[in-house]
């Protein structure tokens, strides 16, 4: 407290100065229009100024809650997405799509094996179930296989024993995607009719005809197309990319049950 | 000493009117008017206080904007000069100024009182004119007018000083 007022009878003729610079700045603004139009403009260029590095600082200590924002956001979309789908391919047009989405965190991912299987942090206390499709942020990722109380393990996508149904987006032609083994960003579409013109470069989604995926989610781009006389063996590079999966959605089939029974 | 703020003042007042009423409708080829009120800083003696002088300086430059329904130049330019003249009379008058009451004592040179006052009068027509504009597209007309002022200002000025100069 002594150190203060001293410091302030020291520079008691630069105070002053100041403060009655201040009282002059302030005079000048309720006085006269272009000065107060001046002043304004200078305070905004400096509090820009200023306010921009703390923001930056500020918006750094802030990034995990913005993530989540991002996520709860991005999961509205992806809903969304879903539902716009369905109404367009269906003549359903007032009911909207029976999937809804749960999000999750991969923790723990492989390629390397031919079978390879996704643990996510979500668990059956999630509502998370077994046979539950699994996409991510930009495709599919996999079918739930085992869920315990807090954790779900999938079968990837890239994994030898998976099947999922996919179709040609421009021709509407089914087949079945599976992959083969070799390279983690390439799965094989196979048993698409020769009738069927497919070219490189296509897009390949899914085909809606099992409970897992809904219909028009996007899985890669053709790259080569294989002719064996009936069928169509094309191979397709996947849009997500398999070994750095991270931000996931369950994809819960209100109607798995009923579709379920008619097969019984 | 208790003297001496009243007499201060009486002169501050003084000026001030006379500023109002001639000085600044003198118009000398449409636009050169001094400010001859910058007196009181020029002539305040150097051996009180500065933080009383600072105020002066403020209450001088306050009443003509006040007066002259400016919008706080002449405060502005006033309370620089009277903070800033320590310095000013350090470069002007040397190291050992403090030997002098005033700047107008016996014993300094006439051209140390030339520049002392040339200084103070620049930066106040510099900071009186700049502030009035408060736009950097206007530099060439605040330097010209701050040039001009100046030179009439300081004329004007060494004709009143000399006509009351009384020798200590």
């Amino acid at each position: 407290m002594q150190w203060l007022l001293s410091f302030i009878l020291r520079y008691k003729n630069l105070f002053l100065y100041f403060f009655f610079v201040t009282i002059i700045l302030s005079f000048s603004y309720y006085q006269s229009e272009y000065h107060k139009s001046k002043i304004f403009k200078a305070s905004i260029f400096l509090t820009g100024k200023a306010s921009e590095p703390l923001k930056n600082l500020t918006s750094y200590f802030r990034l995990k809650k913005v993530n989540k924002e991002l996520k709860e956001e991005n999961l509205y979309l992806k809903s969304l997405l879903i539902d716009k789908n369905q109404k367009s391919n269906t003549e359903d047009k007032y009911n909207g799509s029976p999937f809804s989405l749960i999000p999750g965190y991969v923790i723990k991912n492989d390629v390397s094996s031919s079978r390879n299987i996704i643990i996510i942090n979500k668990g059956s206390s999630d509502m998370v179930e077994e046979e539950m499709g699994v996409i991510g942020s930009k495709g599919i990722v996999g079918i739930v296989n085992q869920t315990t109380k807090k954790f779900s393990s999938v079968l990837s996508i890239l994994h030898k024993d998976i099947k999922i149904n996919a179709k040609h987006k421009k021709s509407n032609a089914f087949g079945s995607l599976f992959w083969e083994g070799n390279v983690p960003y390439e799965v094989t579409l196979s048993d698409i009719s020769i009738i069927n013109k497919i070219d490189i470069g296509d897009t390949i989604v899914t085909g809606g005809m099992s409970a897992y995926f809904p219909e028009g989610i996007p899985i890669g781009k053709v790259i080569e197309v294989k002719n064996d006389g009936r069928y169509y063996s094309i191979n397709v590079k996947l849009i997500n990319n398999m070994t750095n999966v991270d931000n996931v959605y369950f994809l819960k089939n209100k109607n798995k049950l009923e579709i379920e029974s008619l097969y019984k | 000493m208790n003297q001496y703020y009243p007499k201060v003042f009486l002169l501050t007042c003084f000026l001030i009117f006379l500023q109002l009423l001639i000085f600044d409708r003198i118009n000398l080829f449409g636009f050169m008017n001094p400010s001859i009120y910058i007196i009181v800083l020029i002539t305040h003696r150097y051996d009180l206080d500065q933080f009383n002088f600072i105020v002066i300086g403020f209450l001088l430059g306050f009443m003509m904007d006040i007066l002259s329904q400016s919008a706080g130049s002449h405060s502005l330019s006033c309370v620089t000069v009277s903070f800033l003249r320590p310095l000013i009379t350090k470069f002007s008058l040397g190291p050992n100024y403090d030997d002098f009451s005033s700047p107008f004592s016996s014993g300094i040179l006439i051209s140390n009182r030339i520049l002392y006052c040339l200084l103070i009068i620049i930066i106040h027509e510099l900071i009186l004119n700049a502030y009035s504009y408060f736009n950097w597209t206007h530099t060439f007309k605040i330097l010209k007018l701050t040039i001009a002022n100046s030179i009439f200002t300081f004329i004007i000025l060494i004709s009143i000083l000399n006509l009351f100069n009384t020798k200590e």
